[in-house]
């Protein structure tokens, strides 16, 4: 029995000096080397200094790019599957969006909120808003203004008149367009630099109802509710309206390349040619209303449906056809370089998604008698104009 | 692939930063860079995307500074030992360093006159502050961390585990879904989560 028990003792023995010596060797073999002048020192045992992309194995662990295959391995010269090369990519992705976004600079991390963000008043019905990149500026139909919000502290600037049926904002050419959703339809600009007044009017002759704006860096187009596209040449007010195979017009977007125009019912986004004419048909949900282009795909609400289609840009094709999440009546869609923002008209909310993987994110309560219209951001909060309740909400 | 990688991630942060945009590519420096004469013993200092926010300690006194030209905007008064400052909720938090902790708030859309103060039941000595998007959290020298409710002007003041906190700083979580969890976590163990700089 004592051999026994020696013989198990000294295994054990053995044992614990094996397991001290190969700590003490994975401690002495934790690498260390120099990178822009400091030392430093990796978790690794098989990335000596002398590897010639120490730094840059070093960067990608500290950015929490690579986690290593093990606490203490890097495994260097082994082949990377298509499975890590997918970690690999998305992690760096998100580590530069989160890094270089100006809420990081701001040391803005905390989620949005209603409560926290903040209100302005800024007239009985406003309806969609956009940013400068300093000022937000937000039409309303029922008061017939527009009005000029101070992103950094809230604060109403100043107040246009004359805009009849104001709906639809475009920033664009150190101006601002908004349509009039009136029959014929009109177009109204503002000089930013000019005290508020009356805005001037560029033309009374769009379609029936514009409610979407956008431009292709030349012109400016409109989607009309009456049943046509319009396109403005902001130079001299000429006007192109293009009826054939457009019904509900609602929404319209340019995505560098094409004009894209969102169909009320039945669902449908529209890829347009410069010349009007529809290149390519996408079905989406139902009761369209104002998507949203994230530097790769379409982000389309649709109100009826109860749903959220991703479009991919470059092709037409859906990649994926969202529900819940808290979406109900979704209108108006925005994206902060980061996330997918859209405002549930019938809920009362917004709902949010994380724009590079589709991530539900949820969805966030805006309070009674406040629905959510528009929204945009301005690259640190998204704003949302709260229909019924005549507010300009930070989130 | 640490090399492609890593230089994908510094390739996108340069060409994708404000700095780029603007072609602001000179080294910063002192020396080029200006100052402004803000007041005596200006602490820290917050920006809100347009005007920069600081806290003057010996004066308490709260400045204004446009960011773009660095012009003294305003001064607010009446913020006692002011030390740390927050953006949020669309206004200016700013901590009242004093035994007696404070907070102060302002309203940035206002004309420059006294801060209001909102409590002066906070920690004693606070410095840090934070907000994890519905409480702001301070972290108190005195050995303590605040959290305030801005709706309803509560203070909680936790002590266990603290000896000198003087940092704070909310993370977001690992995404903004996860972060919601997070808060969740260190509403329930601040101690976990808030730790002193020093």
């Amino acid at each position: 029995m004592c051999s026994i028990r020696r013989s198990h003792y000294c295994a054990a023995l053995l044992l614990a000096l094996i397991l001290c010596l190969a700590s003490a060797s994975t401690r002495l073999q934790a690498d260390t080397g120099t990178c822009g002048g400091a030392s430093i020192t990796l978790p690794f045992t098989d990335v000596p200094s002398s590897n010639i992309f120490f730094c840059s194995i070093a960067a990608a662990y500290f950015s929490g790019l690579t986690n290593g295959t093990s606490p203490t391995t890097y495994s260097p010269s082994a082949s990377v599957t298509r499975d890590q090369m997918a970690a690999f990519i998305t992690r760096t992705q998100d580590s530069v969006l989160r890094r270089s976004r100006q809420r990081a600079a701001l040391n803005q991390w905390a989620p949005g909120s209603f409560s926290a963000g903040g209100m302005t008043s800024v007239g009985t019905r406003p309806q969609l808003v956009q940013s400068d990149g300093a000022d937000l500026w937000v039409a309303d139909s029922f008061d017939e203004t527009v009005s000029r919000v101070r992103a950094s502290d809230g604060k109403l600037l100043e107040t246009w008149t004359g805009a009849e049926r104001a709906f639809g904002v475009l920033v664009a050419r150190g101006r601002i367009f908004v349509t009039g959703n009136t029959n014929p339809g009109k177009l109204y600009r503002i000089d930013p630099r000019q005290p508020a007044g009356a805005v001037a009017v560029v033309t009374s002759g769009l379609g029936p109802v514009p409610t979407g704006i956008t431009t292709d860096g030349n012109s400016i187009w409109t989607a009309n509710v009456g049943g046509s596209v319009s396109r403005v040449d902001p130079g001299n007010g000429d006007v192109t309206t293009f009826t054939t195979g457009f019904n509900q017009p609602t929404g319209i977007l340019y995505d560098g390349s094409h004009v894209w125009v969102t169909e009320y019912s039945p669902g449908k986004l529209l890829k347009l040619n410069p010349d009007g004419t529809i290149e390519q048909t996408v079905t989406v949900g139902n009761g369209v209303w104002n998507p949203i282009f994230d530097g790769t795909n379409i982000w389309v609400p649709s109100l009826i449906s109860n749903s959220l289609t991703v479009v991919r840009a470059a092709t037409g094709t859906v990649l994926a056809t969202l529900t819940g999440n808290g979406l109900n009546g979704p209108y108006t869609a925005a994206f902060d370089g980061e996330r997918i923002l859209v405002t549930n008209n019938g809920g009362e909310s917004v709902s949010l998604w994380k724009a590079a993987s589709l991530t539900p994110l949820g969805s966030f309560n805006a309070g009674t008698d406040s629905v959510p219209l528009g929204a945009c951001s301005d690259g640190i909060n998204f704003w949302i104009t709260l229909n019924v309740a005549g507010k300009l909400a930070r989130f | 692939m640490a090399a492609f990688i890593t230089r994908t991630q510094d390739s996108v942060l340069r060409r994708g930063s404000l700095r780029a945009a603007l072609n602001q590519w000179a080294r910063p420096s002192f020396s080029s860079g200006g100052k402004t004469t803000v007041g005596n013993s200006p602490k820290m200092v917050q920006s809100d995307g347009a005007d920069l926010w600081g806290a003057n300690n010996l004066d308490g006194t709260v400045w204004r500074v446009r960011a773009s030209d660095g012009k003294l905007l305003e001064t607010w008064t009446g913020a006692d030992n002011a030390y740390g400052i927050l953006v949020a909720r669309g206004r200016i938090f700013i901590c009242g360093n004093a035994i007696t902790g404070k907070l102060h708030r302002l309203d940035p859309r206002q004309p420059a006159g006294a801060v209001t103060t909102v409590t002066s039941m906070m920690g004693s000595g606070p410095e840090g502050i934070t907000t994890d998007g519905d409480f702001i959290w301070t972290a108190n020298a005195g050995g303590s961390v605040s959290k305030l409710d801005p709706g309803t002007g509560d203070v909680t003041t936790f002590t266990a585990g603290f000896t000198e906190p003087r940092g704070i700083l909310w993370d977001g979580g690992e995404y903004l879904g996860d972060g919601l969890l997070c808060r969740n976590v260190a509403q329930a163990k601040p101690q976990r989560d808030y730790r002193s700089n020093r």
